[in-house]
């Protein structure tokens, strides 16, 4: 812990003006054979409660076009504070929470480059409210959690129920996880004539997480769900363009490999997620972080992601012909359905206070094209989407 | 990676090893060196048996000097800086006061020493009449040496030595309470919703709390460095209702009653047990001692409790 040194090194002027009398210290360098530890590396237990604040800032854009002017600007911004607290109750069981207000301006996300005008009925200024609250029993070798989330805003209500359970094997070396939930939602677009249409998904998720060496880790995730109900987008069918499935089954499979460097002090994290589900979207998501620990408690992680993804069967690319295309019940020209590739860069700068807090700060630019798409060309017709995402926090221990 | 925590009886109590490595020949390895390296500084220092270089030097007591090897010459060599920092206070040659205590009585047959019997072993008790060299040690008839307070903490620090010779750079030993740590624990984080699995973690270490049986009274995380913790509780006797416990001072021969315990954090184990134990002789003026050795420390009083550094 680098903190450590810099108090160590903020008390040698005040040390060496006190050490009147023999430094114990001095003298036990003398006997034969010990090793110096390379600091005092020690720090308070890390305290009981965990409290932290974040605020999230989110934007995105595409370029403007003057052949497209309506096509093209501005478009969703999102401001969203959120607050957690974790404490624990007696010696094996904790509490957690969090609390998140989302206020969400701008044109809606059905924008599509080829549906001109549509965005002047798509403007949205909404606010979501969204809390959890997670119990978690500890014992020797495995722990129990049970949690319950709801989030609403005003044509959107979920809620959802959780239990996981985790198991420690080979001196705590590896670890297995299982989880399952349940999500029950609810939607209610009154302009777009969509009342009380429901969503109900399953999710099941099992990993394993082993201890390779001191320095090294991996884990494996495989997540699967299986979802029925309303997966339309209410705001684009009501123009007819937006017909999808009533069920849609989705698997990923997360591959982690982090490994530590104690010699540069830096740890890299590097994941790949490959992602398939029943629309036919298939997708690929590389990721590497670097996280360089620096003196005086400060840690910069430079962060970097490319993802693929293939377009769903019921994808259409712009422009829309005013009618469904022979032969298929679903139709979607939802961009995020669309075939494409995409970068994240990103840093995040955090820095310890005191013992208890740090504070962090992240930004990230993203940057959807469809010609990024990895073997083989992105779906055409829709202009490059970029985002800017920041996010400042403030965690502490008491 | 292999993790063992291995304990094994030494020096009078039990010490624990855990031990993370690559492989378990590796962990196998380093626990074998840790024990035989215990044993043979227990061979050497113990005041129980009768071969060790120790009981050599006590038996020729008032008799011809004893010669001395480089380490023993080294650990008086620390006894003198101990006994110069605390005053006098830390005295590896007031073990013979504990004749005049019996710490085991049950009950009623707890009693006072007499004293006389104080007084004529008092006589033996004070290190600047000790003749000494590197190469030899020449004490007084009737004064006995005893590195209690230094031996079991030299002992961690030379298998700290041991493991890190062995590139184990992940452990922690225990010498019946008096622990030096090399490197956190590896441990496997288990958050696999946002998936922040940890590569390490400090070793968390709890103290015992000088009165409640069974409780701590503080808990710490450690990386680096040593812990020890010296208290009133460990052995003692109650007679009418006050507590006389093992910890002497050098110039009454009575025990120390300022503090319930001290725990100290040092970077070697020897310097956080010599210091904790001089810290519950200097009495009232422990926190000025341990503020000049520019020490981390939780002083235990009966209404008061100091802290400094990592257990603020």
């Amino acid at each position: 812990m680098v903190w450590v040194e810099v108090a160590v090194a903020a008390t040698d002027t005040e040390r060496s003006n006190k050490r009147v009398s023999t430094s114990l210290m001095l003298a036990a360098m003398a006997l034969p054979g010990l090793i110096m530890p390379a600091g005092v590396q020690a720090e308070s237990a890390p305290e009981k409660t965990t409290l932290g604040i974040k605020y999230l800032h989110y934007k995105d854009w595409q370029d403007f076009d003057p052949a497209q002017p309506k096509r093209s600007g501005q478009r969703i911004k999102v401001s969203s504070p959120s607050a957690y607290w974790l404490a624990p109750v007696g010696s094996s069981l904790s509490i957690e929470g969090s609390i998140t207000l989302d206020s969400v301006s701008g044109a809606s996300p059905k924008y599509h480059s080829a549906l001109s005008g549509a965005s002047s009925k798509g403007y949205i200024d909404d606010k979501r409210k969204a809390f959890d609250l997670k119990v978690t029993k500890y014992e020797e070798h495995t722990s129990y959690g049970l949690g319950i989330s709801r989030s609403s805003e005003h044509d959107y209500e979920s809620s959802a129920i959780s239990g996981d359970f985790r198991l420690n094997a080979d001196g705590n070396n590896r670890t297995y996880a299982f989880g399952l939930s349940y999500a029950s939602d609810r939607i209610n677009a009154i302009t777009a004539d969509v009342f009380d249409e429901r969503k109900r998904t399953f999710e099941f998720m099992t990993g394993l997480t082993q201890v390779i060496s001191p320095t090294e880790l991996g884990q494996i995730n495989l997540t699967h769900s299986s979802g029925r109900g309303y997966f339309s987008d209410p705001y684009k069918n009501q123009y007819g363009l937006d017909i999808r499935p009533d069920h849609r089954r989705q698997t990923a499979l997360l591959l982690r490999y982090n490994k530590h460097f104690e010699n540069q002090a830096a740890t890299m994290r590097t994941s790949a997620r490959y992602y398939r589900d029943s629309f036919g979207v298939k997708g690929l998501t590389l990721g590497v972080d670097w996280a360089q620990e620096l003196p005086q408690g400060w840690t910069v992680t430079p962060n970097l992601r490319y993802t693929t993804q293939s377009s769903a069967s019921f994808y259409y690319d712009p422009p829309f012909t005013g009618a469904l295309p022979a032969g298929s019940p679903y139709y979607s020209a939802d961009s995020r359905l669309s075939a494409f590739g995409a970068v994240t860069a990103g840093v995040k700068v955090e820095k310890e206070i005191g013992k208890a807090s740090r504070v962090d700060l992240k930004v990230e630019r993203y940057e959807q094209r469809s010609a990024w798409r990895l073997g083989g060309h992105g779906s055409v017709g829709i202009l490059p989407l970029k985002a800017l995402f920041w996010q400042l926090g403030w965690s502490t221990q008491y | 990676v292999a993790f063992l925590k291995y304990v094994f009886p030494v020096m009078g109590g039990y010490s624990e090893l855990h031990i993370h490595a690559d492989n378990e020949q590796a962990v196998q390895r380093a626990v074998q060196a840790c024990v035989a390296e215990a044993r043979r500084i227990e061979a050497k220092y113990s005041r129980y048996r009768t071969d060790s270089a120790l009981s050599k030097i006590n038996s020729h007591a008032g008799g011809a000097s004893t010669p001395i090897d480089a380490e023993t010459a080294a650990l008086l060599a620390y006894a003198q800086a101990c006994y110069e920092a605390s005053d006098g206070l830390f005295d590896v040659t007031s073990g013979v006061l504990r004749k005049a205590w019996d710490f085991n009585a049950q009950g009623s047959a707890a009693k006072l020493p007499q004293a006389d019997k104080l007084e004529s072993l008092l006589a033996h008790v004070g290190w600047h009449r000790v003749v000494w060299q590197q190469d030899s040690i020449q004490l007084p008839i009737g004064m006995e040496l005893d590195f209690g307070g230094i031996g079991k903490e030299y002992a961690a620090d030379r298998l700290a030595s041991v493991l890190l010779g062995l590139d184990i750079h992940h452990a922690m030993v225990n010498m019946a309470g008096d622990i030096r740590v090399v490197g956190p624990q590896a441990v496997v984080g288990c958050d696999w919703y946002h998936g922040q699995a940890m590569e390490t973690e400090p070793w968390h270490i709890g103290i015992v709390h000088p009165r409640h049986t069974g409780q701590t009274c503080h808990s710490l995380a450690i990386q680096q460095g040593a812990l020890a913790t010296s208290g009133d509780y460990e052995r003692f006797i109650e007679i009418d209702g006050r507590r006389y416990c093992h910890i002497l001072h050098p110039q009454t021969g009575l025990p120390v009653s300022e503090w319930q315990a001290v725990s100290v954090v040092a970077p070697l184990c020897v310097v956080a047990g010599s210091a904790c134990t001089i810290a519950m002789l200097k009495g009232a003026k422990a926190i000025d001692f341990l503020q000049t050795q520019d020490v981390d420390y939780l002083v235990w009083g009966e209404k008061i409790c100091h802290r400094r550094g990592v257990f603020d």
